[in-house]
């Protein structure tokens, strides 16, 4: 089936493979190659969507990745994608695609009454009439406005694929692959480099894909495929089409997004949607090529006005007559082209208009097309959901309609230099092509071809060779063919013709956010000078397509109002992505769970079978608690927990805390300098709780020590801090003292560690370990190397629940069978594994310190321990800790609470206030850093920081918690609430 | 006698193939090994270099190198450090004569260790890896990061890598390498106790 709209021959598609797609529910065919545009517009489809503000009929401006006005939404369900623009989507079998921004259809649009109201809704309406009150603006204002001016809709649905992130080098990273772009990665390859070519479009080739173009006296088809079966052949070459370079970053990396498989229904089982590149190139070549842009007459908005070289991409490319009538408007000569290539695709050009005086080659042109050639303007594209006509005024000031289907517009070509300004480069006005070209370049990087305004073909070729040779520092490599080209193409100096004036209709600069040349002049009338100004009051250039067809011509309006030049009046600056980037691409894998790393201990799989709920503490996975059955809720598991400890015996996983191996002649001399206590007199085989300050005298981290031998030491830390202890550790090391012989390492993973905890622990570790494990043997803070089976294992007295305790490590391969052969030893006592909700608790009844009390916003002094400060020796924070402030009395210091009524309840966070004070700030007096319920007290309890602690023992106050709206009395007590000479421990 | 049997780090992956038909990749876990990192004490890199020749008879690899002398694999993981890697167990042991040069810690159930090899090493490697890995030839080694998780890595022959991680972090490496390695398809097999 031919269409009519369809050229009988040519065009880079497959006219074999027939495909089959829908568009707002209407099937319709196109072919292999085709784009949803062309293919549309092949169908007679012109009309695809409602513009932003106006809901104004809108079809396709350009035929690439600038396109503002087609938006569609692909596919439906999981994988419905918005805001994708229908001249870059590939067709496939069984896409379907709908318009955006309508509704209840996009012929029949309830919103279209915006348009008929829009003398109201100019630059800043918005903010002007939604003014009060103010408290109005979020609850009402703008929702209702983000209604009714909206983009697409995403699904709110898991994405169903699978993203992909890599990570490349190479010696030449070329940008592009129309001619220029072509020939620096041709260059580049014969010279030895490594190269990888990027093209946006899923073809390579550029505008050599849409313009009759010759190159060493053939069509340029033909060197087109000659370089890329070169290319292929060549194995340090990578050609990546389908793939955005978005942005440019320091040390020559790049960023890319390769759009795998976009054109598919859905992604071939076990492949990724779309792959995300960190591209890190030695030598970079930008061949982006150039952007056309729009001419500004009345209702130029309207669909099927185009840009002509657009027109000319659907003729040459994809074989679609664009509309069967044209009238072509240009203002430089590589509109004349265009004339050429619709007349050579079958579409009746009847006028080409141009303010320029005709010349020869507007003469040869037209006459060859059978067109007439008007100088002078359009002044207004007439017709609604379809252009109809030109209203046309000569140089004589006559005005008279043109019939026609279709408009093909130019007013030049902007360079597309976006990357080379992502760094902070700014681009430079060019007053010979009146368009801004490359200024300040990133290191490494070189601008070819369109992009750096030289639009000659051959100028092209050559600039992207030699670029090439440059970045590969000198090598000259002949450029075996495209040397000798042909024809020259012209397409440069344009006759600038920013606005024409005195129209009728509205004239769109900015067509994705409905700017127009009136709201551009009212934004200045109003004050709105500098170029980011204007940007941010009238929307020019935001959005999806950031402006690449308006951005230049806003400037000149800008500039043309305010009486400077373009050069003055400066531009808004590039920032990445270039292009629109999905969040799955940049997300890739780490999704869901899978956001960051998990680090799970060797017990862990015991853990999960045992029915542990996990909850994180850093990357780790700890045990919150063990609940007894699936229903049990964490306090009455934590109730059971903690009372089996305290009664018989309990084994909890203390593997995640930090452990340091440290070793060498002055180990003991570092631990003192780290450690705010002594660690030189600590004997061989004893360990030591240890306080760290930090070097402005708050309070670091805390942990034992142990002593292995004379000059070996290994150290905890808590789980939270033990990367930063360790950072700390380094830097003291390698900075501070660096004469010190002193050398650590994490061991962290080596070891799987079990506390076990309680009045029977000895027992149970009895049963396990071949050695003697009594209280002579292994007194209170001793360490014992110890055998397990054939296992050396070690033993430490350490105590954090109170309890007579016991850690036990061995290599983590034998973490499991440790914890099931220690779940079998504490058996006849009724052993419970307990998680760190019992061990807050029984820290919290022992005043023991956590991450709450270590906030950093306290000293030793603060919670306790000022005494531990070995004050006749040199420590890290010592000098700070003596700070006025620091050591004030009236400092809020570590004591314990108590509920006045044992029935009530606190929680951390509340502040603490005279029974009688207002609750006001003026009035606090300190902070619940911890609390819960104590099943062996059978009340609440907490820790708190508070003003003049020590003093106000035994006094009530009230605890001020704003945000559960409870207020609870309160009595002071000391922090140690069990067991508090701490016979427990040592028995 | 209380006996303990060891679990290894990827104990939890059951040999088998994944992802697309083909074996892009070949990964089998070496777990049964001994691994000892050796930091020269201050001033000693000089000596500890000549007791690492009387001991076993090669010089130490410089910076991002690795040298395998029969069953012992040294490898280069920082300024004046080294992981030595062998497959006869108490490493910690035949290395003692070092101790008066440098601090020795075992890491031996530290690491989750897997052999990676395969046509397709580059195309998942690169996955994970930052590094510029056409320049990372055989005999090659890196401290470095994959998908987030620091890394030792070695290159012992073409297509053939291995890779050590924190041990904790086994889980989520697994999801990298699944997930990364199923276009090209992946083969698990099972570990040999005594490979090395």
């Amino acid at each position: 089936m031919t269409l009519p709209l369809r050229t009988a021959s040519g065009g880079q598609i497959n006219r074999a493979r027939q495909i089959n797609f829908s568009f707002d529910g209407k099937s319709y065919s196109g072919f292999e190659g085709d784009t949803l545009a062309s293919a549309l517009l092949a169908n007679g489809v012109r009309f695809m969507g409602r513009s932003f503000k106006y809901h104004r009929p809108r079809g396709v401006l350009t035929a690439g990745f600038e396109e503002p006005n087609a938006l569609v939404e692909l596919r439906h369900g999981t994988r419905r994608e918005p805001n994708t623009r229908a001249t870059t989507v590939e067709i496939f079998e069984g896409l379907s695609a709908s318009s955006q921004n309508r509704w209840p259809s996009l012929k029949f649009d309830v919103m279209a009454v915006n348009s008929l109201l829009s003398p109201f809704f100019g630059a800043g309406f918005y903010y002007k009439t939604f003014m009060w009150p103010a408290s109005f603006w979020e609850k009402l204002y703008e929702p209702l406005i983000r209604r009714a001016a909206g983009l697409g809709r995403a699904s709110k649905l898991p994405d169903p694929d699978v993203y992909d992130k890599v990570t490349e080098h190479c010696d030449v990273l070329v940008i592009g692959s129309g001619p220029s772009g072509l020939a620096a990665a041709l260059t580049a390859s014969r010279a030895g480099a490594r190269v990888i070519l990027a093209e946006e479009d899923f073809a390579f080739g550029g505008r050599l894909l849409s313009d009759d173009e010759t190159i060493d006296a053939a069509p340029a088809r033909l060197w087109l495929s000659a370089t890329l079966a070169e290319l292929e052949q060549n194995s340090k070459v990578t050609l990546l089409k389908r793939t955005c370079v978005f942005g440019s970053y320091d040390h020559g990396t790049y960023a890319a997004v390769e759009r795998i498989n976009d054109h598919m229904l859905m992604p071939p089982q076990f492949q990724p949607r779309q792959r995300l590149w960190r591209i890190v190139a030695r030598e970079t070549i930008l061949a982006t090529g150039a952007i056309e842009r729009p001419l500004i007459f009345g209702d130029n908005d309207r669909p099927n006005v185009m840009l002509a070289g657009a027109a000319r991409t659907y003729a040459k490319r994809y074989g679609v007559k664009a509309g069967t009538r044209a009238v072509v408007f240009g203002t430089h000569d590589d509109a004349l082209s265009t004339i050429t290539s619709l007349h050579a695709a079958g579409v009746e050009v009847s006028a080409y208009i141009d303010p320029r005086p005709a010349s020869p080659q507007m003469q040869a042109a037209a006459k060859n097309a059978g067109a007439t050639i008007i100088c002078g303007v359009i002044t207004r594209a007439l017709g609604s959901s379809c252009v109809s006509g030109a209203e046309v005024r000569d140089s004589m000031g006559k005005s008279f309609d043109l019939p026609c289907d279709l408009i093909a517009m130019s007013g030049g070509w902007n360079p597309a230099l976006h990357l080379t300004s992502h760094q902070g480069g700014k681009p430079v006005w060019s007053d010979a092509l009146s368009t801004f070209v490359p200024g300040t370049m990133p290191a490494h990087m070189q601008v070819v071809g369109a992009a750096n305004g030289e639009f000659e073909l051959a100028a092209c070729l050559l600039s992207g060779a030699r670029a090439a040779e440059r970045a590969m520092a000198g090598s000259t490599v002949a450029l075996k063919s495209g040397e000798s080209v042909g024809r020259l193409e012209g397409a440069a100096a344009s006759l600038p013709l920013w606005q024409v004036k005195d129209t009728a209709g509205k004239a769109f600069v900015d067509f994705q956010n409905d700017v127009t040349a009136s709201d551009i002049a009212l934004s200045h009338r109003e004050g709105f000078r500098a170029v980011e100004h204007l940007k941010r009051y009238t929307t020019l250039g935001m959005a999806t397509d950031q402006g690449k067809t308006a951005n230049i011509n806003g400037l000149a309006l800008m500039a043309e109002a305010s009486h400077k030049t373009i050069a003055e009046t400066g531009t808004t600056r590039f920032r990445p992505p270039y292009s629109p980037v999905s969040f799955g691409a940049l997300a890739g894998i780490h999704t869901g769970k899978d956001f960051r790393p998990t680090r799970r201990t060797a017990g862990h799989s015991w853990a999960e079978q045992r029915g542990a709920v996990f909850m994180e503490a850093g990357l780790w996975l700890r045990a919150q608690y063990f609940p007894a059955t699936p229903q049990e809720d964490w306090l009455t598991a934590c109730n059971r927990e903690v009372l089996q400890v305290r009664k018989s015996v309990g084994v909890s996983d203390v593997s995640t805390l930090g452990k340091i191996d440290i070793q060498g002649k002055d180990a003991a001399v570092f631990l003192d300098r780290v450690y705010c206590n002594t660690f030189s007199t600590l004997a061989v085989g004893r360990v030591r709780y240890g306080l760290m300050l930090r070097e402005d005298g708050f309070v670091m981290d805390d942990g034992t020590c142990a002593r292995l031998a004379q000059d070996h030491f290994f150290m905890t830390t808590t789980t939270v801090n033990a990367v930063k202890v360790m950072n700390h550790l380094d830097f003291c090391a390698q900075v501070l003292w660096p004469e010190l012989d002193v050398q650590m390492i994490s061991q962290t993973e080596h070891w799987a560690q079990y506390s076990i905890a309680g009045p029977d622990a000895r027992q149970v570790v009895a049963a396990l370990v071949a050695e003697d494990v009594s209280n002579q043997a292994v007194p209170y803070m001793a360490y014992a190397e110890v055998n397990i089976g054939n296992i050396a294992a070690r033993l430490y007295r350490i105590s954090f629940s109170g309890e007579l305790a016991y850690e036990i490590g061995v290599p983590a391969h034998y973490g499991e069978a440790l914890i099931r052969a220690i779940m079998e030893a504490g058996a006849p006592y009724g052993i419970l594994p307990y998680g760190i909700e019992a061990l807050n608790v029984m820290r919290i009844e022992k005043g023991h310190l956590g991450g709450s009390e270590l906030s950093g916003l306290t000293t030793a002094a603060d919670l306790g321990l000022g005494k531990m400060m070995a004050m006749k020796k040199d420590f890290i924070g010592r000098a700070l800790s003596q700070r006025e402030a620091l050591v004030a009395p009236d400092r809020m210091t570590l004591i314990g609470l108590k509920p006045k009524n044992p029935a009530e309840v606190f929680s951390a966070g509340a502040h603490l206030l005279e029974h009688d004070a207002t609750h006001e700030a003026k009035n606090d007096l300190g902070y619940i850093t911890s609390a819960g319920f104590s099943p062996n007290l059978t009340h609440h309890i907490g820790l708190a920081l508070l003003k003049n602690g020590a003093s106000r023992i035994g006094q009530e106050l009230l605890a001020y918690d704003a945000i559960r709206g409870r207020n609870t009395a309160v009595i002071v007590c000391s922090p140690h609430f069990i067991d508090p000479e701490g016979s427990r421990l040592r028995g | 006698m209380v006996n303990l049997s060891p679990v290894a780090p990827f104990a939890f992956v059951q040999p088998g193939h994944f992802g697309a038909a083909g074996a892009g990749l070949t990964m089998r876990e070496i777990s049964d090994v001994s691994l000892v990192s050796i930091t020269a004490f201050s001033g000693e890199i000089g000596d500890l270099a000549e007791a690492v020749e009387n001991l076993c008879g090669a010089a130490l690899p410089a910076p991002n190198r690795f040298i395998t002398i029969g069953a012992l694999t040294l490898i280069s993981s920082g300024p004046g450090q080294w992981m030595a890697f062998s497959a006869a167990p108490n490493l910690l042991e035949r290395l003692k004569p070092l101790r008066s040069h440098a601090a020795l810690t075992d890491q031996s159930h530290g690491r989750a260790i897997v052999r990676i090899s395969g046509p397709k090493w580059r195309e998942i490697l690169r996955k994970g890896v930052t590094l510029n890995l056409h320049e990372f030839a055989a005999g090659h080694a890196a401290v470095t990061i994959i998908s987030h998780i620091s890394a030792l890595i070695w290159r012992e022959a073409d297509q053939d890598f291995i890779v050590a991680i924190p041990r904790s972090f086994a889980g989520s490496f697994w999801h990298w390498l699944e997930t990364s390695a199923a276009e090209f398809g992946l083969q698990v097999e099972p570990a040999k106790q005594t490979e090395a």
